[in-house]
C-alpha cells in the first residue's frame, strides 16, 4: 500500500533533513546540455532567485532547481529567511509539486511519459527497458550521478507516444530498445537543439 | 537552379519530437551539397502528428506542397526529387497548394477555424500574425466601450473550453461588476489531462491569438494585470508566450496604453511545477500565490474574490483563442458552426491506437464516429476499435456502440462522459478496459491534493481493488464495492477532481463490465494487457519468421529458430509486455 506523493505530509511522513550542511560541492563530467551547480554557495543562488522573481515563491525554487538540479537545504534556508515563511511551510509548498526535487539528481535526468496515449501504446515496457538498461527504478539516481530516471504525467506529445525525454530532449516514437538507443544519441543533442 | 525555395518545418513539441531538427539539419546540409538556394523556417504543429515531420516546400512559383514523414535521413531524397528532378514525391505529398493528396479526409472533415494560423505562421513573428487577421479584433473592439464586446461573446453563446463549458461572458459579468480597485485575468494553460495537447499546440502554434484574447477580456473586465500559467511540462509553449508577450510590449500593444490611452494592461508569464489539480481554478491562483494547490470551498467564486483576494477572470488557452476570433469576425459568423447551445468548433487532440492521430478542429455536434473514422482514419494497422476515452481523467470510456453521439456539452454526460478539455485516446482491441480504469484511479489516487478524506483514501481504495482484478483475485463483490465507492468518493469530495474521479470507474463498470467478469470469473484478461492473467503464443501458420519479434523481446523469450521459421514463445521466460505482439505485422502474435 502506498500513498500519493502529496498526502505524506498530511499522513505524518518524516520530515527530510532540509536543514543538513551544505553538500559537497560536484561538478559536471562532460557536455550534455543539463545544468550543473560547481558553486557551494547555495545561499547565494537563492538570493538571485529571490532577485530575479521578488513574490513568486514557486518560480524562485524552479529559479533554484534551473541552477542547482536539485533544492539544496542551505538554498531553502536562505528562501525561508527571506519571504519570512518557515522551512516546514516550504516544505509543504515542495512536496505538492512534482518537479521539486529535495535530493540530488543525475547529470541526465530521463523522464518517461505516463500519459493515457502512453500508456496504451507501451509506456510500461519503456520503462522497464530503462530500469534493466540502468539497474535503477523510476525516482532512483545511478550511483555515479550521471542519470536520474523519473516518471512525468503527460508531456503532450500524445500522437507520438511512447514518449520519454532525455536531459530535456523529447523522443517520440520510443520502444524498449528505442529508448535505451536514446540515451546513446544524448550526447548529440547539444547542436541538436532548435 | 530557379530562384529561392522555402521550407517550412512544422516544429512544435511533437514535431522536435519526431526529429524535426535533424531534418533541419539535413535539409540544410543537402541544399548546400545540391546548390539550391533553401530558406529554412519554422512554425508551430501543422496538425496531422502522425505523418510527423511534417515539411513545406514552396517553389520559386508560389505552390506550396505539404510532405510528411521527412525523417533526417528522407531529407536528401525529397530535395533531390523535388527540387533537382522537378517531381513531386507523390508517395511522401499530402497537400499540394492546399489540396490533399494523401490523407485527404484528414483535413476535409475539419473546420480549422481557430487553428487557421497554427502551422502557418511562424509563432514567434508578429507581423505574420497580423497579416493573417491578427490584432484586428482588438483595434475594433478598442474603438467601443468595453460592453459591447461582452454583448457579442454572449450573443456568440461561447462557452469555456476547459471542460465545464460554463458562459464566459457570464463570468466576464461577474468579474467586471464586483466592485475593486484591482482586477486579474488569468489564462490557464495548465493542461493536464493526460492524453490532451490542444493548449499546447495553441501555445506554441499562435501565442499571439491567445494574448489578443486577454487584451480583450481585460479590456471588458476592467483588468490591468493578466497571468499565463503555463504547465512545466510544456517548455516550448512557455518559451513562445514569452517572446510573443515581449514582442506585444514591443509594439505597444502591452503597457501603458494597451486598453485604450492611459488604461494599463501587462502580462506576466508564470510556470507551473507538476500538480494536474492546479487545473482547477482555486488551486491554480493557490499555486500563483506560492501555495499548495489546494482548491478552495466555492462560492465566493474568483471573479468575486480571486487572486490576491480580488476579482480574478480565469479562462482557457482555447477560450481565449476563440474570443479573438470572435472579436474579429463576429457573433453571427461564431454561431454558423456549432450547435444552439454549444455553437462553435472545438478542438481535439486524437491519440493513441488511431491511424492518423493528430490535431483536429470540428464543429462542434460533429459524432465521435465521424471524428475517430472519417478524420483519424480507424484504427491503427486497421484493428478493431473498442473505444475512446474522452475527456481525460474526469471523463469516461464510451463503446463503438456509442460512436454516434455528438461531442457537445450537452450530449456527452448522458452517455457517462464529458468533452472535458478535449482529449480523444482511442482504444483498439489491446487495451484492457479495466487496466485503463486502474490507470486513471491510479493517476487520480498521485494527483488528488489529499484535502477531501473520500477523495484521498476512496481513490487508494478504488486502485487496489481494481490491482486486485488485474491480477486475477478479484471477487464478484468487488463490483459493488467499486460502485458504491466510486458514488461516495463523488458526492463527498469538495473540488471538481474529486467529483468527477468515479467517471473513469463508473464508466467502464456500465460499458465494460464483461472485461470485469472475465477477469474475475475466467481469471483471464481478454486484451492481453493485464501481465498475470496473459500468456502470448506465436500462430505457426501466420508467423512469417521475420524476426521483428525476437528483436523486440527484452526478456530473451523468443526463440530463433532460423530465417523463415516460425518463432516460439518460451512461456516461462516471456514477461506478457505484449512488446511482441505489437511488432508483429502478421498478426501471428495471440492471447492464449
Amino acid at each position: 500500500m502506498t500513498l500519493g506523493r502529496r498526502k505524506r505530509l498530511l499522513c505524518g511522513g518524516a520530515l527530510p533533513r532540509l536543514w543538513a550542511g551544505s553538500r559537497p560541492a560536484w561538478a559536471s563530467a562532460g557536455g550534455g546540455g543539463t545544468v550543473v551547480a560547481i558553486e557551494t554557495d547555495f545561499a547565494g543562488v537563492a538570493r538571485r532567485a529571490l532577485g530575479r522573481c521578488p513574490g513568486d515563491v514557486v518560480g524562485v525554487l524552479q529559479g533554484i532547481q534551473a541552477e542547482c538540479g536539485y533544492l539544496p537545504g542551505p538554498a531553502l534556508a536562505e528562501v525561508a529567511a527571506q519571504t519570512g515563511r518557515s522551512l516546514a511551510q516550504l516544505y509543504g509548498v515542495i512536496s505538492f509539486y512534482a518537479t521539486f526535487s529535495l535530493e540530488k539528481r543525475g547529470r541526465v535526468v530521463i523522464r518517461v511519459c505516463q500519459g493515457t496515449a502512453c500508456h496504451v501504446r507501451g509506456a510500461q515496457r519503456v520503462t522497464e527497458a530503462l530500469t534493466q538498461h540502468l539497474h535503477i527504478d523510476p525516482g532512483q539516481t545511478t550511483e555515479d550521478y550521471e542519470f536520474t530516471l523519473e516518471t512525468v504525467a503527460c508531456l503532450g506529445c500524445c500522437s507520438l507516444a511512447p514518449v520519454l525525454t532525455v536531459a530535456g530532449h523529447t523522443h517520440g516514437r520510443s520502444d524498449g530498445p528505442r529508448a535505451v538507443a536514446s540515451l546513446v544519441q544524448q550526447h548529440d543533442h547539444e547542436e541538436e537543439s532548435w | 537552379m530557379s530562384g529561392a525555395w522555402r521550407a517550412t518545418i512544422g516544429a512544435g513539441s511533437c514535431g522536435l519530437a519526431a526529429g524535426a531538427a535533424a531534418t533541419r539539419r539535413a535539409l540544410q546540409n543537402n541544399a548546400q551539397i545540391l546548390g539550391i538556394e533553401l530558406q529554412i523556417v519554422s512554425t508551430g504543429c501543422i496538425g496531422l502528428c502522425a505523418r510527423e515531420v511534417l515539411v513545406e516546400l514552396r517553389g520559386p512559383d508560389g505552390v506550396t506542397w505539404l510532405y510528411g514523414e521527412i525523417a533526417a535521413d528522407k531529407a536528401a531524397e525529397l530535395l533531390q526529387r523535388h527540387v533537382i528532378q522537378n517531381e513531386p514525391w507523390i508517395e511522401r505529398l499530402l497537400l499540394r497548394q492546399g489540396i490533399a493528396v494523401h490523407d485527404a479526409d484528414f483535413w476535409q472533415w475539419q473546420k480549422r477555424r481557430i487553428l487557421a494560423r497554427c502551422g502557418v505562421i511562424d509563432p514567434e513573428s508578429l507581423e505574420q500574425y497580423r497579416q493573417l487577421a491578427g490584432y484586428v479584433g482588438l483595434k475594433k473592439t478598442l474603438a467601443n466601450p468595453p460592453h459591447a464586446l461582452l454583448a457579442a461573446v454572449g450573443e456568440a453563446g461561447l462557452r469555456g473550453r476547459g471542460g465545464a463549458g460554463f458562459p464566459t461572458a457570464q463570468k466576464w459579468q461577474s468579474c467586471r461588476e464586483t466592485p475593486s480597485d484591482l482586477r486579474y485575468v488569468i489564462c490557464n494553460g495548465d493542461e493536464g489531462d493526460p492524453g490532451a495537447f490542444m493548449d499546447r499546440n495553441l501555445l506554441e502554434g499562435d501565442p499571439h491569438a491567445v494574448l489578443e484574447g486577454m487584451i480583450l477580456a481585460a479590456y471588458v473586465v476592467g483588468a490591468a494585470q493578466g497571468l499565463v500559467y503555463v504547465r512545466d511540462e510544456y517548455p516550448l509553449a512557455a518559451k513562445r508566450m514569452q517572446r510573443a508577450i515581449a514582442a506585444a510590449r514591443e509594439a505597444g500593444l502591452l503597457g501603458e496604453n494597451a486598453r485604450g490611452p492611459g488604461q494599463p494592461f501587462d502580462v506576466e508569464l508564470r510556470r507551473g511545477a507538476g500538480a494536474f489539480v492546479c487545473g482547477e481554478e482555486t488551486a491554480l491562483i493557490a499555486a500563483i500565490e506560492g501555495e499548495r494547490g489546494i482548491p478552495q470551498r466555492r462560492p465566493p467564486f474568483p471573479t468575486e474574490r480571486g487572486l490576491w483576494k480580488k476579482p480574478t477572470s480565469i479562462n482557457n488557452v482555447e477560450t481565449y483563442a476563440n474570443v479573438s476570433w470572435i472579436a474579429a469576425h463576429g457573433a453571427a459568423a461564431f454561431r454558423s458552426v456549432g450547435t444552439e447551445r454549444s455553437p462553435g468548433t472545438k478542438i481535439f487532440s486524437l491519440a493513441g491506437d488511431i491511424a492518423r492521430g493528430g490535431l483536429v478542429e470540428v464543429g462542434m455536434g460533429t459524432t465521435i464516429r465521424q471524428v475517430v473514422y472519417a478524420i483519424g482514419g480507424g484504427g491503427r494497422g486497421g484493428r478493431s476499435i473498442k473505444a475512446v476515452q474522452i475527456g481525460g481523467p474526469s471523463g469516461g470510456c464510451l463503446p463503438a456502440t456509442r460512436f454516434d453521439t455528438p461531442i457537445d456539452f450537452e450530449a456527452l454526460p448522458g452517455e457517462g462522459a464529458i468533452m472535458g478539455s478535449g482529449g480523444l485516446v482511442v482504444m483498439d482491441d489491446t487495451a484492457c478496459m479495466v487496466d485503463v480504469a486502474r490507470y486513471f484511479v491510479g493517476f487520480l489516487r498521485d494527483e488528488s491534493c489529499g484535502r477531501c478524506s473520500a477523495c484521498r483514501v476512496g481513490t487508494l481504495r478504488m486502485y487496489e481493488i481494481l490491482t486486485r482484478i488485474c491480477n486475477g483475485g478479484g471477487v464478484l463483490s468487488d463490483l459493488d464495492e467499486l460502485q458504491r465507492l466510486a458514488t461516495a468518493v463523488g458526492d463527498l469530495s469538495a473540488c471538481g477532481l474529486g467529483r468527477s474521479a468515479p467517471n473513469p470507474v463508473l464508466s467502464t463498470l456500465r460499458w465494460f463490465r464483461d472485461e470485469y467478469l472475465a477477469h474475475i470469473l475466467e481469471h483471464r484478461c481478454p486484451a492481453g494487457r493485464c501481465r498475470t492473467l496473459t500468456q502470448f503464443v506465436i500462430d505457426p501458420y501466420l508467423c512469417d519468421g521475420c524476426q521483428r519479434c525476437w528483436r523486440q523481446c527484452g526478456y530473451g523469450a523468443i526463440a530463433l529458430l532460423g530465417r523463415g521459421v516460425a518463432m516460439q514463445i518460451a512461456g516461462d521466460v516471456c514477461g506478457s509486455c505484449g512488446g511482441c505482439r505489437d511488432v508483429c505485422g502478421f498478426g501471428a502474435v495471440r492471447v492464449v
